[in-house]
């Protein structure tokens, strides 16, 4: 290992996968931002692009190409740690690779079709082929079927490698996560004529994705990520995984019923929606007493100066995102006029940035640090601004986007649902009051804002730690000296490796 | 798995909390799966629970009114009203109403819509468009419905905002679906979404007793509809405001 | 057509239940540094958050008209917000192994004296 060159050849076969993973989901990340740009400006210049890149199909390829890049950010992360944590290398190398160009190919003619074919006749084939119209999940069944058997192909890799390696908690509960992660993807994969029954599936795959499944799959990603880079106990860290999975699961599971309130659904999910997701910020309050604990036990001596800061913007961001902004609007004598607004919107984009984003990159700082040699990457980093920077225009961006959405939606709910009562009419009046004009302008500037974060964030991911020859500061170890077994055998692997 | 060297009180051990996390996720994902076979029932259409109604509805007037029991708005199916005046069975208003969903769906509409409420917000919610008032009246409603969805740039009435729908470029049968799909969407039971909502002006929700008979046989498995469902509802439907609607869903087990 | 006044009142307990679980947050995180430092102001702080939160709830509470369940699952909160924090306080101590006793007598000092210990291994 050359320290602060590219290292490529010399990583691993997973960890190639998890660079090749992870570069894609910035393309991705990347296309996402450029295409709500697009999305943002259509709201204050409507002809823009009108009948040639509609709004629609904008804003599909805005939240597909988020949901896209931070499944590959997520598998990215997996085949990153999955050699390191079974203690032996990738199973099926080639079916790894194999897979990833594969689900790479297919994710572009998606987007392809979507942008030149757009929408086809109303009929099975159109749904099939072109385009499934429904959010989220647009995908064309053909694609759906493709993302299924490279997820069977992906669960294999990762399962068989535990398998012929060791198991962990941690592992564990990642390999249980992946199966729920693929069979709730089933879900979402049937035509009904009945538009209840439809909703009501379509929530399982993205509720249960969003927030279920992905907390659980970030937790384990965390805590492995704990270990590696703050030393921290294994048993301790499994320990506070499990925890979470019962908080998390325990009110995020029937806090699905908060999308069931209006869909046609019986009254009873009114009361168990409003009941398990008024409980779901608890579980995050909680969990910062933990980090409260942690921090003050142990003295902050990172080895990843960045990773460590976009950490910390995780759990802000998910408290304020998921359970700030959630709490909102989550009881039904609420939500009744929020719901469908740009107070959705505001929660939408402030929730999946803080709990998503900011963990995949903190996790890709981690791996270009190794990539470039182990290189040093604590304080006083040579071009040390550009990740700051990049870190505060992207969340002053975000936070300043979802401020805005907010007041667009108080006045949208204030003029279009309640004194307007939901008409068309009282639509565009809510669409048309200066308030909502002047939200959609500053939106759009956070918006600008915010992209300009996002490439200088991908600049410092090309830069940071280039020609830097010092080495990566030591990881404090948790002062105790491990006494498991398995511990040892890791340090053994990590040895030997 | 637990270390030897560390006392760990028993409600702090790994194997405790492994535990607990498998029974939690367990539990919740039962009783997640139970209510789902009872949802799943209920919100079959045509079903007895009357939420969600069956296809055939588009043969009726349909009325948003609010409900003094539930202190929320509600549905109403009102007497024989066809859609383009031609009256469908079960199976034929099952099939254009699944064509319109197709239709709708391939069109991508919920990327600017929303649709009971989710989706895009770029363009009104589709939940109660059959009723809209910016229809007019009851009378003009289905030609109206037809132009614009037939071109709806030169049709657009974009209220100052200058959003245009684009043109769609749907067929003649296609229009039709949809706007079938819209009017059996409007009969849902959102239980109470949109708050306050004004249909546009509509002939009575009742009807003499003859023609019920007559209305229930044709409609098959479905409830008999030609009667209003709802016990409480008063007609015509009422424009009066609608207090609080929304905020008073005590007790909604 | 809704009364403007009930718009405000939903947009009020929109805004109260989000400061509400800031609070909540704020509860949380002086407890834990109350327990770390030992600081009785940290525990002040902590109990005023805590006692604003409530305020929060019973405005919430108010603005909606609450009543039945919605009342109850708000008692519940209450309580979960006041005992879950301590919980996970207590279980931090016990899963790194730290009896959760030595925070009770002379709260911080004990805790403190501990943190040096684990510094200096």
């Amino acid at each position: 290992m050359k320290i602060g060159k590219i290292n490529y050849s010399e990583l691993s076969t997973a960890q190639k996968l998890s660079v090749k993973y992870f570069t894609v989901a910035m393309v991705l990340f990347l296309a996402q931002l450029i295409f709500g740009l697009v999305a943002a400006w259509q709201f204050l210049a409507p002809d823009f692009l009108f009948e040639v890149l509609d709004f629609n199909v904008n804003r599909m390829v805005h939240i597909n190409a988020m949901v896209v890049w931070m499944l590959y950010g997520f598998i990215g992360a997996i085949f990153w740690l999955v050699e390191d944590e079974s203690g032996v290398p990738l199973v099926g190398a080639w079916l790894a690779n194999a897979t990833f160009y594969v689900l790479t190919v297919a994710v572009t003619i998606v987007v392809l079709v979507y942008l030149f074919v757009q929408s086809g006749p109303g009929d099975a084939w159109t749904l099939w082929l072109i385009n499934e119209g429904r959010e989220y999940i647009e995908a064309p069944r053909w694609a759906d079927i493709g993302i299924v058997i490279c997820m069977v192909a992906f669960f294999y890799n990762v399962a068989g490698t535990f398998v012929a390696g060791r198991w962990s908690g941690i592992s564990g509960v990642l390999v249980l996560d992946l199966v729920a992660l693929a069979g709730l993807y089933l879900a979402g994969m049937f035509y009904t004529t009945n538009l209840p029954m439809d909703q009501y599936w379509w929530w399982w795959v993205i509720h249960l994705w969003v927030e279920a499944t992905w907390e659980v799959l970030v937790g384990c990603i965390m805590a492995w990520g704990l270990i590696k880079t703050l030393g921290a106990r294994r048993r301790i860290v499994t320990t506070w995984l499990y925890v979470e999975v019962a908080l998390m699961f325990g009110s995020g599971i029937l806090g699905l019923g908060h999308h069931y309130f209006w869909i046609g659904t019986p009254e009873y999910w009114l009361g168990i929606g409003g009941f398990f997701s008024a409980l779901e910020p608890v579980p995050l309050v909680a969990m910062v007493v933990h980090a409260v604990y942690d921090a003050g036990r142990h003295s902050f001596r990172s080895s990843n100066h960045p990773a460590l800061a976009w950490l910390i913007a995780h759990a802000f961001g998910n408290f304020i995102g998921a359970g700030v902004f959630g709490f909102m609007q989550t009881l039904p004598q609420i939500n009744m006029f929020t719901h469908g607004t740009q107070w959705s919107s505001s929660h939408g984009h402030l929730a999946f940035f803080g709990a998503y984003t900011t963990i995949i990159v903190a996790f890709i700082y981690l791996t270009i640090q190794r990539l470039r040699g182990d290189v040093w990457m604590s304080g006083d980093l040579h071009g040390g601004w550009r990740w700051k920077w990049s870190l505060g225009l992207l969340h002053v961006g975000m936070v300043g986007m979802s401020m805005a959405l907010l007041i667009a939606g108080y006045e949208q709910s204030f003029i279009e649902r309640a004194m307007g009562g939901s008409t068309w009419q009282a639509y565009f009046d809510g669409q048309t009051q200066p308030w909502f004009i002047q939200a959609m302008w500053w939106r759009m500037i956070f918006g600008v804002i915010m992209t300009v974060g996002l490439v200088l964030l991908l600049v410092d991911f090309v830069k940071i730690g280039a020609g830097d020859d010092r080495p990566i500061r030591a990881v404090p170890s948790e002062a105790i000296p491990e006494p498991e077994a398995q511990s040892e055998e890791l340090a053994e692997a990590a040895a030997g490796s | 798995m637990s270390e030897p060297g560390i006392p760990t009180e028993w409600w702090a051990s790994e194997n405790f909390w492994r535990k607990c996390a498998i029974f939690v996720t367990g539990f919740m994902a039962l009783v997640l799966v139970l209510l789902t076979f009872h949802t799943l029932t209920v919100i079959e259409a045509g079903s007895e629970a009357g939420r969600v109604p069956a296809y055939s509805v588009i043969n009726h007037r349909i009325g948003y009114v609010m409900d003094d029991e539930k202190r929320r708005m509600m549905p109403v199916i009102g007497p024989k009203a066809p859609l383009f005046g031609e009256e469908l069975t079960e199976a034929e208003a099952m099939a254009l109403v699944d064509h319109g969903k197709l239709t709708v769906q391939a069109r991508n509409c919920m990327n600017c819509h929303t649709i009971l409420g989710n989706g895009a917000y770029y363009a009104p919610d589709l939940t109660k468009a059959w009723l809209d008032p910016g229809w007019g009246n009851e009378q003009a409603r289905e030609l109206l419905m037809t132009m614009f969805l037939k071109d709806p740039p030169t049709n657009a009435r974009t209220f100052g905002t200058g959003r245009r729908m684009p043109n769609q470029e749907l067929t003649d049968a296609e229009v039709r679906a949809v706007i079938a799909y819209l009017k059996w969407m409007s009969a849902i039971d959102t239980n109470g979404f949109p708050s306050g909502f004004k249909p546009l002006p509509q002939g009575p929700l009742t009807e003499a007793p003859q023609s019920q008979s007559g209305a229930s046989h044709a409609l098959g498995t479905s409830p008999p509809l030609a009667q209003p469902r709802r016990p409480s509802t008063k007609s015509p439907p009422p424009l009066a405001s609608a207090p609080a609607a929304g905020l008073s869903m005590r007790g909604a087990t | 057509m809704v009364e403007p006044e009930v718009i405000h009142r939903v947009a009020g307990a929109a805004l109260l239940g989000g400061v509400m679980v800031l609070f909540g947050a704020g509860y949380a995180i002086f407890h834990a540094l109350a327990g770390l430092t030992g600081s009785r102001g940290m525990a002040g702080a902590s109990i005023l958050s805590y006692g604003l939160l409530c305020c929060c709830a019973v405005g919430f509470a108010a603005l909606l008209q609450l009543a039945d369940w919605w009342l109850a699952l708000m008692g519940l909160l209450l309580i979960g917000y006041f005992v879950v924090p301590r919980f996970i306080w207590k279980l931090s101590l016990a899963v790194h192994g730290e009896s959760s006793h030595i925070n009770n007598e002379t709260p911080g000092q004990a805790t403190a004296k501990d943190m040096e210990a684990s510094r200096h291994e």
